[in-house]
């Protein structure tokens, strides 16, 4: 039988509505980007979205992923939609959720990353969190550590106004490995929300949430005031609840939050949150103009034309002519300009206090060299034998590990 | 639905009008070289570079060898009055101000917008122009001073303290209020200075390219943990950029007046007023006065004064060291400021 677009379309629907759980889509999404052959992901991107329990957000976020540039690797879903305790499947990913009759969380985890990652849900008996465990027999992100937590939690009101269905303890634990902790919290504070004017109750709800947050070192990825649910109707304020935090040992991966996926029909807005190696992070190549060989650029930039302006140009073309000509006479600028990479492993035996020192020393050498004092003089002088001093001890004690025999790990930043 | 009805009966359409097209202005004079050349010269080789990272030493060479490349790049804008989009983007490099007691609050901060090497090139160029054409028209008050050549901060504090003693000699009180304003060159309205450029004669070609130089700008933050993409900006002047202080001058020029047995002067956005009477409180109550004038003429431009760092000091002669000194406050903004012992101002004490 051929169904036409709309029949197909509406079919999930219909079948819903009688009873089945259909397969949403009978064409599976490509592996996502940076996972193909490569045992090690170059980053990783994770969804987090409120569904309201509709089968048409819930086909709406999947069917999002076709058209962007980027797929996820982990969907998490609050409130996903249920039927006789089970949950709606999509071609390439595999679910989990909590062994209850309706859960109100969901993992959806695409199958490429399953083939080369385990993935381990865990319950906490309770229909409201979800926590996935995963890990790998190597190193994940180039970082000491071989697995990572995403936790992913539906806290709503409770009978007694101050308190939540997830407690601050279960969403925030002090682990030593990687914890990233998804979810529609239903609370409202100055820290994600500052423009909003919060009633007594919204502080003294929320504030231990952010208290048991900051105890153990966990970081708001929510950019202040990104509004993430949009009340449809009524007098509702839009507010900042899809909250995402990550721990420390997790915050040198977080790459990027952004809300770029198109909307659903939720009145949450769905979240992308990407992970990548720090390497990645690492700072593009740096020109080295003061080593130009301008010997060979002469007869180049000699016979360079620059293309004629248009006579009477509406303002976009006299920018698409700028940036054009400015384009091309940088690019062969930068072409014949050799480069240097930063590179962690140019300095091993970097520390973090060796940063502050060589800072203190040039700060010093300045100032000397603009007041020209003997004390100045002497200051500096101070701070670079310090500076110098520090920098042998670092190599010193990089060695003697080495020669123990330690596993030393990689810088996390270049 | 009832939207939907009307848009399938009515539907909207889109108005037809074409995009606006620049005109090149006859009456700006084409750019040279020499100009350029000029321009480059000024312009330092360890000067931070913008997002394109290329430094001044290699646009002077490139300059060099091929004087036609900068000669056709910048000269279409000049004659045309604008300043493209592609030129707009800066890197604005926050730094945090010496010896603030906290820097919980952004106004602990400040920032420089690193721009293209090269518009900076092109913003001397206009600002040569500018300021040529706006001292030909008097649109500069003589007490103002900052970012005009020949004029430093010691010849404002000279002048300072030469009409200090001048008003002393007739055996005088003289005191002296310093005054900043809040935010200056963020505050900067683009309307109201092209409409002080164009009621003050400059030339069309100028006055447009300012407008556009003030327009959609783009900056990204560099601080550690910045997440390092572009935000509009469409407020006020970029601090960093070489036209951005005379342009501050020209917004300013027209607030400034003349004092009948004091001065008026101003460096930028510091201003200090002096004033001689024969009692220090009757000096207080004129530059009360002075300051009611002054706060109406400058809130028109959408400004204000800083509370904070204003300063006032009653001046004394070594004759008068033994006498005792006026210790009323002055009001501003329901805030008393007490005379102080010594001053600091533009950097002197």
């Amino acid at each position: 039988m051929v169904l036409s677009p709309w029949r197909s379309e509406a079919l999930p629907l219909l079948l819903a509505i009688v009873g089945f759980v259909p397969v949403m889509n009978n064409r599976p999404l490509p592996p996502p980007p940076g996972q193909g052959l490569d045992p090690a992901p170059a980053f990783l991107s994770i969804i987090q979205h409120n569904s309201l329990g509709s089968w048409n957000v819930f086909l709406s976020l999947f069917e999002s992923f076709k058209e962007a540039t980027t797929y996820p690797s982990i969907v998490i879903l609050q409130d996903p939609p249920v039927n006789k305790a089970q949950l709606p499947s999509f071609n390439g990913f595999k679910s989990f959720f909590p062994p209850v009759r309706k859960p109100r969380v969901a993992a959806y985890v695409h199958m490429c990353f399953l083939s080369k990652y385990t993935v381990v849900p865990r319950f906490k008996g309770v229909e409201d969190v979800l926590a996935l465990d995963i890990s790998s027999n190597e190193p994940l992100f180039g970082t000491a550590f071989d697995s990572f937590r995403v936790f992913n939690a539906y806290s709503t009101n409770t009978a007694d106004h101050r308190v939540h269905s997830v407690s601050p303890d279960v969403l925030f634990p002090d682990l030593g490995f990687p914890l990233l902790v998804l979810g529609d919290l239903n609370i409202h504070n100055p820290i994600s929300d500052p423009l909003r004017h919060f009633s007594y109750r919204e502080i003294s709800s929320s504030t231990p949430y952010f208290e048991k947050a900051a105890e153990s070192g966990f970081a708001l990825l929510n950019p202040p005031a990104e509004y993430t649910r949009f009340p449809p109707v009524g007098k509702a304020r839009p507010s900042v609840i899809d909250l995402a935090f990550a721990n420390p040992p997790l915050l040198p991966l977080i790459k990027r939050w952004e809300a770029s996926l198109p909307s659903t029909g939720s009145d949450h807005i769905p979240i992308t949150i990407t992970l990548a190696a720090p390497s990645l992070n690492q700072k593009p190549p740096r020109p080295r103009w003061a080593d130009m060989d301008w010997e060979p650029l002469d007869p180049i930039v000699k016979g360079f034309k620059v293309p004629a302006a248009p006579p009477c140009p509406t303002l976009l073309q006299l920018d698409e002519w700028m940036s054009e000509s400015l384009n091309r006479l940088e690019a062969l600028l930068k072409e014949h300009t050799p480069v240097s990479w930063p590179s962690h492993h140019s300095k091993p035996w970097w520390t973090p206090p060796l940063a502050i020192l060589y800072r203190e020393y040039h700060k010093a050498a300045r100032a000397a060299r603009k007041h020209d004092t003997p004390h100045r003089w002497e200051v500096a002088g101070t701070s670079k034998v310090g500076y110098f001093k520090a920098i042998k001890a670092a190599e010193k004690q990089r060695l003697v590990l080495l020669s123990a025999g330690r596993h030393l790990p990689e810088p996390l930043n270049g | 639905m009832n939207h939907v009805r009307l848009d399938h009966f009515c539907p909207p359409k889109e108005p037809f009008s074409p995009p606006p097209r620049l005109r090149p202005n006859r009456s700006a004079p084409l750019l040279t070289t020499d100009e350029i050349a000029a321009a480059l010269s000024k312009c330092s080789p360890i000067s931070a570079p913008g997002p394109d990272r290329i430094p001044y030493s290699t646009w002077k060479q490139v300059n060099k060898i091929n004087p036609s490349i900068l000669l056709h790049i910048l000269a279409p804008l000049v004659l045309l009055g604008y300043h493209p989009a592609s030129l707009q983007s800066s890197n604005g490099v926050v730094l945090d101000k010496p010896g603030k007691p906290s820097y919980e609050s952004p106004s602990s901060f400040k920032i420089i917008f690193l721009i293209r090497t090269i518009s900076r090139v092109l913003e001397r160029i206009i600002a040569a122009r500018l300021l040529a054409a706006a001292r030909l028209r008097g649109l500069l008050h003589p007490n103002q001073c900052g970012s005009l050549p020949g004029l430093s901060t010691y010849d404002m504090c000279l002048t300072l303290t030469n009409d200090v003693r001048t008003l002393q000699r007739p055996r005088l009180k003289v005191s002296s209020w310093f005054l900043d304003i809040k935010a200056g060159f963020d505050n900067l309205d683009n309307n109201t200075l092209a409409r002080i450029l164009s009621e003050g004669g400059v030339p069309p070609y100028l006055v447009s390219w300012v407008s556009s130089f003030l327009g959609e700008r783009s900056c990204t933050l560099i601080f550690l943990g910045a997440p390092g993409t572009p935000a509009p900006v469409n407020v006020g002047a970029p601090q960093g950029s070489l036209i951005s202080p005379l342009l501050f001058l020209l917004y300013v020029a027209p607030r400034h007046f003349g004092i009948p047995r004091g001065l008026m002067i101003s460096y930028v956005d510091n201003f200090a007023f002096t004033v001689a009477s024969l009692s220090y409180r009757g000096n207080i109550r004129r530059l009360q006065d002075l300051f009611d004038r002054l706060e109406r003429k400058v809130s028109r431009l959408g400004v204000s004064f800083s509370v904070v760092k204003t300063e006032l000091i009653h001046w004394r002669t070594p004759s008068q060291r033994h006498l005792l000194t006026c210790i009323a406050p002055i009001q501003i903004k329901g805030e008393l400021i007490h005379p102080g012992n010594s001053v600091r101002w533009l950097g002197y004490w």
